[in-house]
C-alpha cells in the first residue's frame, strides 16, 4: 500500500505543473457534481479546463 | 450535517403540526423516539427521506396527506402538508421545506405537485435561496448514501450478507471519494478522445509539398530576373552597335547633314517624351492631393447654404455674448437700469439668456468654417482649371511628337534612297537595330509582367504555408492536450488504486475497533477482497469463519456503518486530503434492536451512541426497556413519544393519526 502512495507521489512530482493542475481541478469539478448520476456538461467543463491549462 | 429539528404537518398519519428537536449535545448525542408497532416510527423515517429527497418507501406511496386532515375538509377547502427539516452543515444553517396542498372539489380530493425550497443562512448571516435546491441537498447528503445513515434497523443485516457486498462496495466508493476518482478517470479518458479526434481531423496535406512549391516559384522568379538582365545586356549591345552606325552616318559626307538633322529631332523627341512623362506625373500628384475636391461640390454647397440660412436668421453670429450676460448678472444691474437681485424674476429672465447667448469660440468657429468653404470652393475651381491646362499641354506635346516622328521617318526614307550602297546598308542596319531595341523592350516588359505574376503566385503559396503552419501548431496543441489528458488520467488511476487500498485497510481497522464495542470477545470482523463482511472466531492459534446469525449480521452491518461515519468524520476534521474530503453524518435508526437476543441487544445499545456525532433511535417500549435503557439512558439528549389514535386504541378515533409528544 505504501508503495502505491509512493508511486502516486512520484508520478505527481514527475508531472508538469499543467498536468498536476488538470488532475486537481478535474477532481474538484467531479466533486462538485458527485451527487448527480449522470452529470451534464462535466466533459465539456473538463475539456475547457484542459484547453485553458494547455495553451 | 447536524440535524436541528423536523416539523411535520399532515404527513401520512402525522396529523396537524408536529415538531421534534434533535439533541445536538456532544455527550448526550442520542435522540430517542418511542413508539409502539404501527405508531409511526417507519413513517417518521420516511418523513425525513421525503423531506430530503421527495421519495418514500411505504405502502400506498401516492397517499401523502393525513387521512384525518383530508376527511375533515369541507367542499372547496384546502389543506397544507409539509415536512420541514432544519440542519447545520459546516458553517451554514439550512431549512428544507417540501410541501404540497390538497383541495376537496366536487367530492374529490386532489393534491398539487410537491414543491421544494431551501433557505440557507451563511456564516455572515446572509440568506440565500439556491436555484437548484435538490442538487444542493444531494451535495450535502447524496441520495445514494442516505440508506446507510437513515435505515431500518431490522433490515440493516442485508449489508453483511454476501449479496450485500455490492452495496458495501458502492457505499465505500461514494463515501470515501473513490467514486469521484473513478468518474474523473473516465471523463479524462473521454476528453482525451475529444482531443485525439481534433488531431485526426487536422488537414492531411503535407507542408513539405507546399514548401517545395514555394522554392520552385522562387527559382522561377530568379530565372526571370536573370532573363531581364540578359535582355538588358543584349539591348545595350544593340544600342552600342546602333550608335556606331549612327556615328558612321554622321561622318559620311552624303549622310552627315541628314543625320545631324535626325540627331536634333531625336533630341527633341526625347525632350517631348520627358515633358509628357512630367505632365502625367503632375496630373497624378494633383489628383492624389486634391482629387477629393472634384466630388465635394454638393457638400460645400449644402454647408454654405446652412450657414447662410443661419446667418440670415440671425442665429450665427449671435447678437448677445455670453460674457455680456455674465457681466450683467455679476454687477446685478441690467442695461435698462433695473436691479438684478439673485432669485428675482428680472435676474432669472436675464440669466435665461445664458443658454441662448453665443460664445466667442462658437463665433470663431463659424468664421473659420465659412472661410474654409470659400477657400475650398476656389481650390476646386483651380483644380479643374489646372487639369484642363495639363490636358491641353499634353495634347500639344503629342502633336509635336507625331510631327517629329513623321520627320524622322522621312529622314530614314531619304537615307534608304541614297545612291551610295554603304549609306543604304548602314541605314538598313540601323533600322534593324532599332527594331531589335524595340523587341528587347517588349521582351523586357513581358518578362517583368511574368515576374509580377510569379510574385503573386509566390505570395499565395506563402500565405498557404503560413495557414498550414498555424494548422500544424493547432494540431500540435491538440496533441499536447491529448497527452496531458492521458498523463492526468494515469495519475488519477494511480491515486484511485492507492486510495482504494488505503480505504479498505483503514476500514478493516475501524470496523474492528467499532466491532469490539458490540461483539463478544474472541470475534472479529473481516472485510474480504470482494468487500463482503465475515466474522472470524479465534480458536487459540487458529481462526475460523463463523456463520452469522441475523443478530450478528446486524451488528456487523452497524460496525461497518459506524466505521464509515467515523472515517468520514475524521477526514472532515483533518481536512488535509484534497481527494477525499469527508463529512459529518447523523445516524437515524428505526428499530435497531428488534431481532436481537438480550446479550447482543445490550452490546449494541452500549456501542450505538459512539457511532456518530448524532444518533436518532426509533424504538418500541418492549425493545427499549431493560438493558437498552440502562446502556443508552445516560446519553439521551431529547426524548419523544409517538401517541397513536385509531378506532381500536384505548382512546378511539374514527381516523388513525399520531401525535408527537416530548417526554
Amino acid at each position: 500500500m505504501a508503495s502505491k502512495e509512493v508511486e502516486v507521489r512520484e508520478l505527481l512530482q514527475k508531472a508538469s505543473q499543467e498536468v498536476r493542475g488538470i488532475v486537481e481541478q478535474a477532481i474538484d469539478l467531479e466533486y462538485a457534481k458527485i451527487h448527480m448520476n449522470n452529470p451534464k456538461g462535466i466533459k465539456e467543463e473538463i475539456t475547457q479546463l484542459v484547453r485553458g491549462v494547455i495553451k | 450535517m447536524i440535524l436541528d429539528q423536523i416539523r411535520i404537518k399532515n404527513f401520512r398519519q402525522y396529523y396537524g403540526l408536529q415538531t421534534i428537536r434533535f439533541s445536538k449535545d456532544k455527550d448526550k448525542n442520542v435522540t430517542v423516539i418511542h413508539g409502539d408497532n404501527g405508531a409511526g416510527k417507519t413513517t417518521f423515517l420516511n418523513a425525513l427521506l421525503w423531506g430530503l429527497y421527495g421519495k418514500i418507501s411505504l405502502p400506498r406511496p401516492g397517499t401523502l396527506v393525513s387521512e384525518k386532515a383530508e376527511a375533515e375538509l369541507k367542499e372547496g377547502d384546502t389543506v397544507e402538508m409539509f415536512v420541514e427539516i432544519r440542519f447545520r452543515d459546516r458553517v451554514r444553517n439550512y431549512t428544507i421545506m417540501r410541501n404540497l396542498t390538497g383541495t376537496k372539489q366536487r367530492g374529490q380530493f386532489r393534491t398539487t405537485q410537491p414543491s421544494l425550497t431551501v433557505t440557507i443562512i451563511d456564516e455572515k448571516g446572509k440568506t440565500i435561496e439556491p436555484k437548484n435546491p435538490q442538487n444542493m441537498i444531494d451535495e450535502i447528503m447524496p441520495r445514494e448514501m442516505s440508506s446507510y445513515f437513515f435505515f431500518d434497523g431490522e433490515r440493516i443485516d442485508n449489508l453483511s450478507k454476501e449479496a450485500g457486498a455490492e452495496d458495501i462496495k458502492e457505499a465505500i466508493k461514494t463515501i470515501m471519494g473513490l467514486k469521484v476518482l473513478e468518474r474523473t478517470k473516465e471523463h479524462l479518458d473521454d476528453v482525451r478522445k475529444i482531443f485525439s479526434a481534433e488531431v485526426k481531423s487536422a488537414a492531411t496535406g503535407d507542408l513539405s509539398i507546399l514548401l517545395s512549391k514555394q522554392e520552385s516559384q522562387e527559382e522561377q522568379i530568379e530565372d526571370l530576373e536573370q532573363k531581364i538582365v540578359e535582355i538588358f545586356k543584349n539591348r545595350k549591345a544593340v544600342v552600342q552597335e546602333k550608335e556606331a552606325i549612327v556615328a558612321k552616318l554622321r561622318e559620311a559626307e552624303e549622310s552627315r547633314v541628314i543625320q545631324t538633322e535626325r540627331d536634333r529631332l531625336e533630341k527633341d523627341l526625347t525632350e517631348i517624351q520627358k515633358a509628357i512623362k512630367d505632365i502625367d506625373q503632375n496630373v497624378k500628384t494633383l489628383c492624389s492631393n486634391q482629387g477629393y475636391l472634384a466630388f465635394a461640390r454638393v457638400i460645400l454647397e449644402r454647408t454654405q447654404s446652412i450657414l447662410e440660412d443661419k446667418r440670415q436668421k440671425g442665429e450665427i453670429p449671435v447678437g448677445i455674448k455670453q460674457q455680456f450676460v455674465e457681466d450683467l448678472l455679476e454687477r446685478q444691474l441690467c442695461i435698462c437700469g433695473i436691479k438684478l437681485e439673485p432669485g428675482s424674476q428680472h435676474y432669472n429672465e436675464v440669466a435665461a439668456w445664458l443658454s441662448q447667448a453665443g460664445t466667442k469660440e462658437l463665433e470663431d468657429k463659424f468664421t473659420e468654417v465659412a472661410a474654409g468653404i470659400k477657400v475650398m470652393s476656389q481650390y476646386r475651381i483651380d483644380l479643374f482649371s489646372q487639369l484642363k491646362t495639363y490636358r491641353s499641354q499634353r495634347e500639344k506635346q503629342l502633336d509635336h511628337q507625331q510631327s517629329i516622328e513623321e520627320q524622322l521617318d522621312e529622314i530614314s526614307s531619304k537615307l534608304s534612297d541614297k545612291d551610295s550602297e554603304t549609306i543604304r546598308s548602314l541605314e538598313r542596319r540601323r533600322q534593324e537595330l532599332d527594331d531589335n531595341i524595340r523587341d528587347c523592350d517588349v521582351q523586357e516588359g513581358k518578362t517583368r509582367e511574368a515576374v509580377r505574376n510569379s510574385e503573386g503566385k509566390l505570395d499565395d503559396i506563402k500565405k498557404e504555408v503560413k495557414k498550414y503552419e498555424a494548422l500544424e501548431a493547432k494540431t500540435a496543441l491538440a496533441k499536447k492536450r491529448m497527452e496531458a489528458c492521458q498523463e492526468a488520467r494515469d495519475i488519477v488511476a494511480k491515486i484511485h488504486e492507492a486510495a482504494a487500498l488505503k480505504t479498505k485497510s483503514n476500514l478493516q481497522l475501524r470496523i474492528n475497533e467499532v466491532y469490539t464495542h458490540f461483539l463478544r470477545k474472541g470475534y472479529y470482523a473481516k472485510l474480504n477482497d470482494d468487500y463482503s463482511l465475515q466474522i472470524i472466531k479465534e480458536f487459540g492459534e487458529t481462526e475460523k469463519t463463523v456463520a452469522m446469525s441475523q443478530g450478528e449480521r446486524q451488528i456487523t452491518s452497524l460496525a461497518f456503518i459506524g466505521a464509515l461515519v467515523d472515517i468520514a468524520r475524521e477526514q472532515y476534521e483533518k481536512g488535509k486530503n484534497k481527494f477525499f474530503r469527508g463529512g459529518i453524518y447523523p445516524i437515524v435508526m428505526d428499530s435497531p434492536f428488534g431481532t436481537l437476543d438480550p446479550d447482543h441487544r445490550a452490546r449494541i445499545a452500549q456501542g450505538i451512541p459512539t457511532l456518530s456525532h448524532q444518533v436518532i433511535i426509533l424504538v418500541t417500549d418492549s425493545q427499549w426497556e431493560g438493558d437498552v435503557q440502562k446502556q443508552i439512558g445516560s446519553r439521551i439528549g431529547t426524548e419523544y413519544i409517538l401517541v397513536n389514535y385509531s378506532p381500536k386504541s384505548p382512546r378511539p378515533s374514527q381516523y388513525e393519526y399520531t401525535d408527537i409528544r416530548e417526554v
